[in-house]
């Protein structure tokens, strides 16, 4: 069981970048191991859409529902920070695991907040 | 991957296997030189109709990426393209590289580098060197013969011929 999540605790790795191509895999690790998201970025100004995004684990531990909305919430906080946009738009793809598989899911937007130092 | 032969892959899904793993199995076909958004939507395909077929250019050993495409819910067989030799055909036609290159609107370059044995027609220039072959007069006509679109479409001269 994994249990809070802290800024701190979550880390990037574009060494997949593939954006180049039309495509881009960012490597997000995770208190409940790594994470893949791939998508088609496009930059606008100093908001980043990301279009048909796709989530994967890179192991077993994390099945669905390790990621909920909250946790997803805090990996787009600190992508934001640490890429330096203000928003952050996911389209997803239709989803093929964890969750309601068939479902396509809503799109997310995602503002820039402040820092909070309590929590890390 | 840094050697390989180009292999058209023809991508289902594993039965009713809901969990296919779409990241992975696109980066196992980006690892293999596909182009990545093409490889992408092959596998999109996959998921939302079904199947999908794939030109990956660099694969070492096709029971490898068989087996890493299959642990990700994708099921992958080469698919049978046509075996063409470049030459024959341009032979057949008796005409020379350039007068041939020109009338099927080929890059000359790369005709010279199949007939070299330089690279390898990918699967799309097989299937049309395949119809050359089966039909050189129809194929021709086609090409040049576009539906007319102005005062002179159509008719236009040909540069291959005017050399002969």
């Amino acid at each position: 069981m994994i249990g809070q999540w802290h800024r701190r605790d979550i880390r990037f790795d574009l060494a997949l970048d593939h954006t180049d191509g039309g495509v881009a895999t960012l490597k997000v690790m995770t208190p409940a191991g790594d994470l893949l998201f791939m998508g088609e970025p496009e930059k606008q100004g100093s908001r980043l859409i990301a279009r048909g995004v796709h989530v994967n684990g890179a192991n077993a531990a994390i099945t669905a529902g390790t990621v909920g909305a909250a946790r997803l919430l805090l990996i787009a906080q600190v992508f934001l920070e640490v890429f330096d946009y203000e928003e952050l738009i996911l389209e997803g793809a239709l989803r093929t695991t964890g969750g309601r598989p068939g479902v396509r899911p809503r799109v997310m937007r995602f503002a820039r907040r402040p820092v909070s130092h309590k929590g890390g | 991957m840094s050697c390989g032969s180009p292999v058209a892959l023809s991508l289902t899904k594993v039965g009713d296997r809901a969990d296919v793993k779409v990241v992975f199995a696109v980066l196992a076909l980006i690892k293999r030189h596909a182009p990545p958004l093409r490889a992408k939507r092959a596998i999109e395909a996959v998921v939302e109709h079904g199947s999908a077929v794939l030109d990956v250019p660099m694969v070492e050993d096709l029971d490898v990426l068989t087996a890493e495409l299959l642990a990700e819910g994708i099921a992958a067989r080469p698919r049978p393209s046509p075996e063409v030799d470049v030459k024959a055909v341009r032979a057949q036609t008796a005409l020379t590289q350039e007068q041939f290159a020109m009338r099927y609107r080929l890059d000359l370059a790369t005709l010279q580098g199949w007939e070299q044995g330089r690279f390898q027609p990918d699967t799309a220039a097989r299937n049309y060197l395949s119809l050359i072959a089966a039909h050189p007069r129809e194929i021709e006509r086609m090409i040049w013969d576009q539906p007319a679109s102005g005062p002179n479409a159509g008719g236009g001269t040909r540069l291959a011929d005017a050399a002969s």
